[in-house]
């Protein structure tokens, strides 16, 4: 059935390439992108012959319709760019591509977060509006999972973390509204709290981007902005409405946002409540989820003073897979042998043992100066609080009793001068983690004061065709550590392992860097190339962990003697926008020392009360990783569209001669879309395909379970926008995920020891703007 | 300006200055097991059908194993000898973290508790549980039973398996069946007690 759709699509995209032809109703696609990033150019002001206005197809896309042949003059206008006028002959379907430059006397409406992503050198992808859209209602990790180059680690079907070119956790920045989020991602079943519908702007960067946010951008950044808020209403608000088959789930999100003379401000919430979730052919029981969001950006200017303030609340309670809960290796083992639970579990709402409760706070403050028309300085000083509990299935205290409970409060303050083509500032952040007492439970983790200061220095420079840009930071860090473990090697004579009070303190400090250039070789490529020097701290649980982690059934056990990881990752980019067709390629590779990983100790295991576990012990090595990235988006003609993801991704410990665990196979995403005339009640269908390898490269016995098969997954959407009274849009989008309901398991799915992956999902979004 | 960049530096200074961790409070671990021991009682067993009424005797003869430790085993050569043709009730205690007795806190919670006990040979023994809430309801955990040797055999490594059950597990459970069941693993959970020691299933005067 899979070969029939897969030749159907091929089969009416090749003879909608063929069949094309020139039609009475012709139509003007214009691109406009950005002279220095080449990202796209939304909300700008097109008119073609003084008179006649475009649709804003996506972000940077617009069209003009119903246009007859003859010359015609258009002209584009967008506050912070140059104005700029062209004549066009439209003799047939035409799609071109405008390249404006930055109006550096309209620099003050940048912020500085911005300039930071104007590098050109990096290589970065920011998601579509359409792309934001389809992937509504999935979480941080699966939203990115739309781009060549990142993947996810999971831990069941509700929790993942993004991995870009093959890192994830700590070796990754995540940059929420232009302040570091900081929370407990050590562990792999951490998923980052972050509310999907408070982003308006996602943007990955893949390159060792350690120099503006940080240094231990090892992996990449992800940036999570808001939007302009519009200038000229004073309230507008936005609805959405989401449900899901899979799972009777529903997420309702408002927004209203508006601006007052030279205040402006966005309100959102976001709420939403899902029962268990559902395999090609078996409920997986406790796998709801509930969560309620909200969050406040409020800006007022005056004069060179410019305040912002943003607060946000993250609150979830997720239930973890009861089938995945385990006492020993023994059970692994007998579950990873049954390949599906032994269980039948029914459809509930209800979030029992085990699961997890997380609330994330934010709160900044910012305020930027501008001192002359091209620079400006920026302070901005923002606290966060973690705070994770998680329940497990207790033996002697009550279930509603946490196993952890631990908060993470952390501050950060930060001082910036910028000019287009200048940075400088410095740093400094007080973080300290507390788990708080009446657990019953020996936490696996010390408390912790983890301080760093930091300063760092930037330039960019133009060269003729090119786009030089280097920077360097240094960082200091403290870390100052306290717990309760158990002391193994002082076992009394009746048996019993004594506790004693760990403290260590440790200062780390080290420098990092980007050295990047750009050039535009024509009108058509864009070469890229970046090389980024990084360092990561170890982390308090590869320093100190001591305990079983009843995630992933291991005892794991730090070490106190290990030492930062420094990265350095090369990227090269070579993009091409042929107007109907864009392409990016990168390849890239990176070696980092002393890679810090947790590996099981050969024939060794921990004897506790409740049976025995692998003995897992954090070491480092040096590591190497190398890969391509491809993405490539083609306007077959001005109904047809096809997109193309490669991402492959290839990692090895160099000193061992072995290959790394946790690293994604090579992975394919295609789509074919058809898009309908904008008068028209649909706007576009679109067919997905995800083929995902079966991962080769591991090391037998290092795992409970050698890699699943290899798999094919088809999605299907259609989407409709209406244009209601003035300024009013109604969006709407049926979509299928997993359209033939395939059963099958994830490399990347720490839970596929015990169950398979999601089964068929129908999605129905309306979004409302008034 | 200045005035503005003042009032940030004191906001911060004031709220950065009780930035210092917390003195870390020691847990008592009670997740895990302070001690354990398994009772035999000799009692007298009469057969019924397919079962044994069993009534207690004067002065009956006691085996008791204790398992202290971290990895709770029992100390180094400990061996039981049960006889052919006799019935004991065997009872575990189990002290909590403070030297409390929490074996009944499994009873309490029956929905969600079942002992296996592995490796006794096929045939060799007729066992039952026997287990009591404090409400008086009759339950089938596995803390308390009664077992009838039936046939000798040479010595053997036991294991009591206290597991802990996931919501409804237990009703897949037939006690009569699956006290031995050896693919224990099937019943999802996880284990509260995983204690082996050595038994012997003795004729009529014959020991060591």
């Amino acid at each position: 059935m899979k070969t029939i759709i897969v030749l159907i699509a091929q089969w009416a995209l090749y003879t909608s390439i063929f069949a094309y032809g020139q039609n009475c109703n012709l139509t003007l696609k214009v691109q406009l992108i950005d002279a220095e990033n080449h990202q796209p150019i939304g909300n700008a002001q097109l008119y073609l012959n003084n008179n006649t206005r475009p649709k804003e197809a996506s972000p940077g896309k617009y069209v003009f319709q119903q246009l007859c042949k003859g010359a015609s003059s258009l002209y584009i206008d967008h506050s912070g760019y140059k104005k700029k006028e062209a004549n066009i002959k439209i003799s047939q379907d035409t799609a071109i591509t405008i390249v404006l430059k930055k109006d550096v006397q309209q620099l003050e409406a940048v912020t500085v977060t911005a300039n930071a992503q104007v590098s050109a050198p990096h290589t970065s992808i920011t998601l579509s509006k359409e792309q934001r859209q389809e992937s509504q209602g999935k979480n941080l990790a699966g939203v990115l999972s739309e781009i060549a180059g990142v993947n996810t680690l999971k831990t069941g079907a509700n929790n993942g973390k993004p991995v870009i070119n093959g890192l994830y956790g700590n070796r990754l920045l995540l940059i929420n509204h232009g302040v570091r989020h900081e929370s407990q991602q050590w562990g792999t079943d951490h998923a980052p709290e972050v509310d999907p519908f408070s982003a308006e702007e996602i943007t990955v960067i893949k390159s060792s981007d350690a120099v503006r946010f940080g240094p231990d951008a090892l992996g990449g950044v992800i940036k999570i902005s808001p939007s302009a808020i519009v200038a000229d209403r004073k309230a507008q608000s936005s609805h959405a409405i989401l449900f899901n088959s899979n799972g009777r789930g529903l997420l309702l999100n408002n927004k209203l946002e508006g601006t007052v003379g030279q205040f402006s401000y966005r309100a959102g919430i976001t709420t939403g409540k899902q029962g268990n979730l559902k395999s090609a052919d078996y409920y997986l029981g406790n796998t709801g989820n509930e969560e309620l969001h909200g969050n406040f950006f409020a800006s007022y200017k005056t004069g060179k003073n410019t305040f912002k303030m943003y607060l946000s609340h993250f609150g979830n309670t997720l239930g973890v897979f009861q089938g995945a809960h385990i006492g020993s290796k023994e059970d692994i083992l007998a579950r990873i042998e049954h390949g599906r639970p032994f269980e039948e579990y029914s459809f509930s709402y209800k979030i029992g043992a085990p699961k997890q409760r997380v609330t994330h706070q934010l709160a900044k403050l910012e305020y930027l100066y501008q001192l002359d028309e091209n620079s400006q300085i920026q302070a901005q000083y923002s606290i966060q609080r973690n705070h994770r509990k998680e329940f497990d299935l207790r033996r002697v205290a009550e279930n509603d009793v946490p196993m952890a409970d631990i908060l993470l409060n952390t501050q950060q303050l930060e001082l910036v001068y910028s000019r287009p083509s200048f940075m400088a500032g410095i740093s400094g952040n007080l973080q300290v983690n507390n788990n708080v007492p009446g657990t019953g439970s020996t936490p696996i983790i010390p408390n912790f004061d983890n301080h760093g200061l930091g300063a760092f220095v930037s330039v960019k420079v133009p060269f003729k065709s090119y786009l030089l840009e280097t920077g360097v930071r240094y960082d200091y860090k403290f870390f100052d550590a306290a717990g309760y473990q158990y002391d193994y090697s002082k076992i009394t004579e009746d048996g019993l392992i004594p506790q004693y009070l760990m403290t260590d303190r440790k200062h780390f400090h080290n420098i990092s860097g980007v050295a990047g250039i750009s050039q535009r070789v024509n009108a058509v490529f864009t070469w890229k190339s970046n090389l980024g020097l990084a360092w990561r701290a170890p982390s308090a649980n590869e320093l100190y962990s001591d305990g079983i982690h009843h995630g992933t059934g291991t005892y794991e056990v730090g070490n106190k003697n290990l030492k930062s990881e420094k990265g350095l990752k090369w990227i090269n980019s070579l993009s091409m926008d042929k107007g109907f067709i864009k392409a990016n390629v990168d390849l890239f590779a990176q070696v980092i020392e002393n890679y810090i990983y947790s590996q099981p100790v050969p024939d060794s295991t921990r004897q506790t009360i409740r049976g025995t576990f692998p003995l897992f012990q954090y070491r480092q090595d040096r590591a190497f990783f190398y890969g391509a990235d491809l993405s490539t988006l083609a306007d077959i003609n001005q109904n047809w569209q096809y997109g193309l993801n490669i991402s492959i991704v290839k990692a090895k410990n160099v000193t061992k001669d072995e290959f790394l665990p946790n690293i994604p196979a090579w992975k394919l995403q295609q789509h074919l879309s058809y898009r309908f005339a904008p008068n028209q009640i649909l706007s576009y269908i679109k067919i997905k395909h995800h083929f995902q390898a079966k991962q080769t490269r591991y090391e037998p016995n290092s795992d409970f379970a050698a890699p699943p098969a290899a798999y094919h997954l088809f999605d299907a959407v259609l989407a409709s926008s209406i244009k209601l009274k003035s300024q009013r849009t109604a969006e709407f989008q049926l979509a299928v995920d997993n359209v033939f309901n395939e059963a099958y398991k994830d490399y990347m799915d720490r839970f596929r020891y015990y169950a398979h992956a999601l089964g068929r999902n129908v999605s129905l979004k309306v979004n409302f703007t008034f | 300006m200045k005035k503005y960049i003042t009032i940030l530096f004191i906001s911060i200074f004031a709220l950065t200055t009780a930035c210092k961790k917390d003195e870390p409070t020691p847990e008592t671990d009670q997740e895990e097991v302070g001690s354990a021991s398994i009772t035999f009682t000799e009692v007298a067993g009469e057969a019924h059908g397919d079962h044994y009424h069993y009534t207690e005797i004067e002065n009956p003869e006691v085996e008791k194993i204790d398992f202290t430790g971290s990895q709770m085993l029992p100390p180094v050569g400990a061996h039981t000898h049960l006889e052919v043709g006799k019935s004991y009730r065997f009872n575990v205690t189990i002290k909590d973290f403070a030297g409390r007795e929490t074996q009944q806190s499994f009873v309490e919670k029956d929905d969600n508790h079942f002992a296996f006990i592995l490796n006794i040979p096929e045939d060799h023994v007729f066992v039952t549980y026997s287990d009591k809430k404090n409400d008086g309801t009759k339950v089938k955990v596995g803390v308390q039973g009664y077992i009838t040797v039936l046939k000798a055999s040479s010595t053997f490594t036991t294991r009591y398996i206290m597991r802990h059950l996931n919501p409804k597990v237990k009703e897949t459970i037939d006690p009569k069946k699956d006290w031995n069941n050896t693919n224990f693993t099937s019943f999802t959970g996880a284990n509260d007690l995983d204690l082996k020691f050595d038994l012997h299933f003795t004729e009529d005067g014959h020991g060591h």
